[in-house]
């Protein structure tokens, strides 16, 4: 009886498992050469205008870096779009080889990533709803709302900020905006880039709060073992190329209308 | 030699002892009944002669196939068992099967015959038990008295060397409980080794080649109909046969 | 207020549609993976198999106490931190798993409940016809006894279907993350979500539609 029953466990098991498997064969060719496999790209693709869906189709500026990227490498390009809090778990366990979403590179992150050379600089930065009168500076939002995306630098900015926690820090892995929108919270931090162009292109009635304040440099993290490093150190190449020949400019002109690749 | 032997049998229930030391022997084509009051252990001595009830000491043999209770495993049980066949107090038809299934599916799954002719066994049954028109019947649409017929025609297709009957009539309205006297009387003919429970004495007077009474778990007294019905020896075979004739 | 966006909706649709395959890919392997795995749960604590039984009760008591969503990231994130070779296993895979192992505790009690439900002259007729247990299970207990499981099991399933959409979290494109995606650049929420909800009820009614004919059925013999 037990070993009957035992191998109809591992039947079953195994054969869920093998049928699971048979749909994925084409992304887990380990026995490729590193060369031509598919580079895996991690991004949130609901971070306006950086990486998003529209129409079924995954774009924004993440996704033209990349895919110039990838013909440099002579590599194809795999992007894997999960909620942003998502993404390092996907890094950490290697299902992904780096993420592309405006990352900032921190040095809780350096810690534990290498990141490829600076390839956007962006600020931190406020935004309220149009009534909102009350708020120009991150000190007035002592006793407000405020809405980060889970697992941001933006909320680890505000923690460090108001370490008495007089700020009521709310954490959403979507929908920021339209929690400020709808009055829900006082104000959510962002990039200014991302902000400028969410509030845009949403038409919602939101509106920047005093200046950016806080330069932040952005990359894309890899583990620190030598595949990861032998292909961030392609990729620096790569990027270093694209920034000589004017490609990451048109890539940014594009989505920003100015360059946002440059220091300063 | 005797077909079925027991030795020694012994059955507890938590701190109830139901059988309490049996011995019993029968021969190639005897047709035995016991009776005895309920509680007596007779249902209990059936059931563990094909381990339904599992004894804590003694041997049944039947046919060459020997369990001894300490030494019991699956494989044993089941040899032994398959020398045997069994008709139940409540029928037990299998209810998802229907009269033929019922007959047949131990001829496909037990002893692997081909679906044509357990259909051509099961078919010649049903017509011996007189329900060749009842086939396609689920268990639910017959009356007690068919249901208890096509039970031992589940037993009969075995064909097995011995053939129990716990109580089979005990669940019937009086008027069926001829009916499937009847077919067991057609049975006792045929000189099959039966041993039945009942406590049906005219059957057991005009079919019984030996008459078994138990009390207490252990066999009181036995003899043909006419010497326990008639001249029963023991006070409490006495004070039973009182109550029941 | 804005307006109900009807043409973004009915564009939205199809999309929904084409993602319909990775949803339902997990409901069906899930659901296979679950009621296998299931029955032989029920089994091992209908028989009492030495061992295994208790090995049973721990773990349909582990995955019916702890959160479908912590039980996935345990299996996605968590896992390959230990066993490096884990990292092959795919989103969809680690879902179609989790969903299977997580709604095996539920179908075990619901088989193991249909089947201590059927009366036990059952199985002591099919021993006295020579069967061993698992036979007799197979052919006499089982066919009964999935008449009674039948609608605990289709809640399961339809709770099965519904999980799916926790696989957004671990980024596999079904219908839920494709609604969320397509919200998140839109800002339209209410039309997306709807939408969304309409196919999830759709879905769960033809199963439902399902269920009855499959009840009529088994309800028609014996």
């Amino acid at each position: 009886m037990f070993r009957r029953l035992s191998a109809m466990v591992l039947t079953v098991v195994m054969s869920v498992f093998l049928v699971a498997c048979g749909n994925q064969d084409n992304s887990s060719a380990n026995n490729e050469s590193a060369e031509t496999e598919a580079v895996k790209v991690g991004m949130s693709g609901s971070y306006y205008p950086f990486t998003f869906v529209e129409g079924g189709e995954l774009q924004g500026f993440e996704v033209d870096v990349w895919n110039e990227l990838g013909k440099r490498l002579n590599r194809p390009v795999e992007f894997t779009t999960a909620p942003f809090s998502g993404l390092f778990g996907m890094l950490e366990s290697q299902r992904i080889d780096t993420i592309s979403n405006q990352i900032t590179v921190t040095d809780a992150r350096l810690e534990k990533y290498n990141f490829a050379d600076t390839y956007v600089y962006d600020g931190a930065q406020i935004t309220v709803n149009a009534d909102n009168t009350d708020v120009s500076s991150l000190e007035d939002l002592k006793g407000k709302k405020v809405a980060v995306n889970l697992g941001t630098n933006f909320e680890q900015l505000l923690r460090d900020f108001d370490p008495d926690g007089d700020i009521e820090v709310r954490t959403y892995d979507t929908g920021i905006e339209q929690e400020v929108a709808l009055g829900r919270a006082d104000a959510f931090i962002m990039d200014r880039l991302s902000a400028a162009e969410l509030v845009k292109k949403s038409g919602l009635p939101l509106k920047p709060a005093g200046k950016p304040f806080e330069v932040i440099e952005n990359s894309m993290p890899f583990l620190k073992n030598d595949t990861s490093e032998q292909l961030r150190i392609q990729v620096n190449r790569a990027l270093t190329e694209m920034r000589a020949d004017g490609t990451l400019k048109t890539i940014s002109e594009k989505w920003f209308g100015t360059d946002v690749t440059q220091e300063g | 030699m005797a077909l079925a032997e027991v030795t020694n049998l012994h059955k507890t229930f938590g701190n109830n002892v139901v059988l309490d030391g049996i011995d019993l022997q029968i021969d190639q084509g005897e047709i035995v009944v016991i009776l005895g009051p309920s509680g007596s252990g007779k249902s209990t001595l059936l059931r563990c002669l094909n381990y339904l009830e599992t004894p804590e000491q003694g041997t049944v043999t039947i046919a060459g196939h020997s369990v001894d209770a300490r030494a019991a495993n699956k494989k044993n049980i089941i040899a032994l068992r398959r020398q045997t066949s069994f008709v139940f107090q409540n029928y037990a038809l299998f209810k998802n099967k229907s009269a033929l299934g019922n007959i047949t599916e131990a001829l496909t799954t037990v002893k692997g015959l081909p679906a044509t002719q357990a259909e051509a066994i099961a078919m010649d049954i049903l017509k011996s038990v007189g329900l060749e028109d009842r086939r396609d019947a689920w268990p639910s649409e017959l009356s007690g008295g068919q249901q208890q017929r096509i039970g031992i025609g589940r037993a009969m297709a075995l064909d097995a060397e011995l053939m129990l009957f716990d109580e089979p009539t005990s669940a019937l309205d009086p008027e069926k409980v001829h009916e499937v006297l009847d077919l067991m009387k057609q049975l006792a003919l045929q000189k099959r080794t039966m041993i039945v429970v009942t406590h049906e004495i005219p059957f057991a007077r005009e079919v019984a080649d030996r008459i078994i009474f138990m009390d207490g778990g252990k066999i009181i007294e036995q003899g043909t109909p006419t010497q326990l019905l008639d001249n029963p020896q023991d006070e409490r075979t006495q004070a039973f046969l009182r109550q029941v004739l | 207020m804005t307006e109900f966006d009807f043409p973004y909706a009915a564009d939205l649709l199809p999309q929904l549609i084409s993602a319909l395959p990775a949803t339902l890919g997990m409901t069906v392997l899930a659901t296979v993976l679950a009621l296998g795995l299931g029955l032989v749960m029920a089994l091992v604590q209908v028989f009492q198999v030495k061992g295994l039984n208790r090995l049973t009760d721990i773990y349909i008591s582990f995955f019916r106490g702890t959160p479908l969503l912590v039980q996935l990231f345990l299996l996605y994130y968590g896992l390959p931190q230990i066993f490096p070779s884990m990292t092959s296993v795919t989103a969809f895979q680690a879902v179609t798993l989790g969903l299977g192992l997580h709604f095996a505790s539920y179908m075990a009690e619901s088989i193991r409940g249909a089947i201590v439900g059927i009366d036990k002259s059952q199985m002591e007729a099919s021993l006295s016809v020579g069967m061993d247990r698992l036979t007799a299970m197979r052919r006499i207990v089982l066919p009964q006894a999935s008449r009674i499981a039948l609608p605990g099991l289709m809640n399961s399933f339809i709770d099965l279907l519904k999980s799916t959409s926790l696989a957004f979290t671990l980024g596999v494109a079904e219908i839920m993350s494709r609604a969320q995606l397509e919200a998140a650049s839109s800002f339209n929420f209410l039309e997306s979500y709807l939408v969304l909800a309409l196919v999830y009820w759709l879905l769960v009614i033809v199963m439902t539609w399902a269920q009855k004919l499959t009840e009529q059925r088994l309800g028609e013999a014996y």
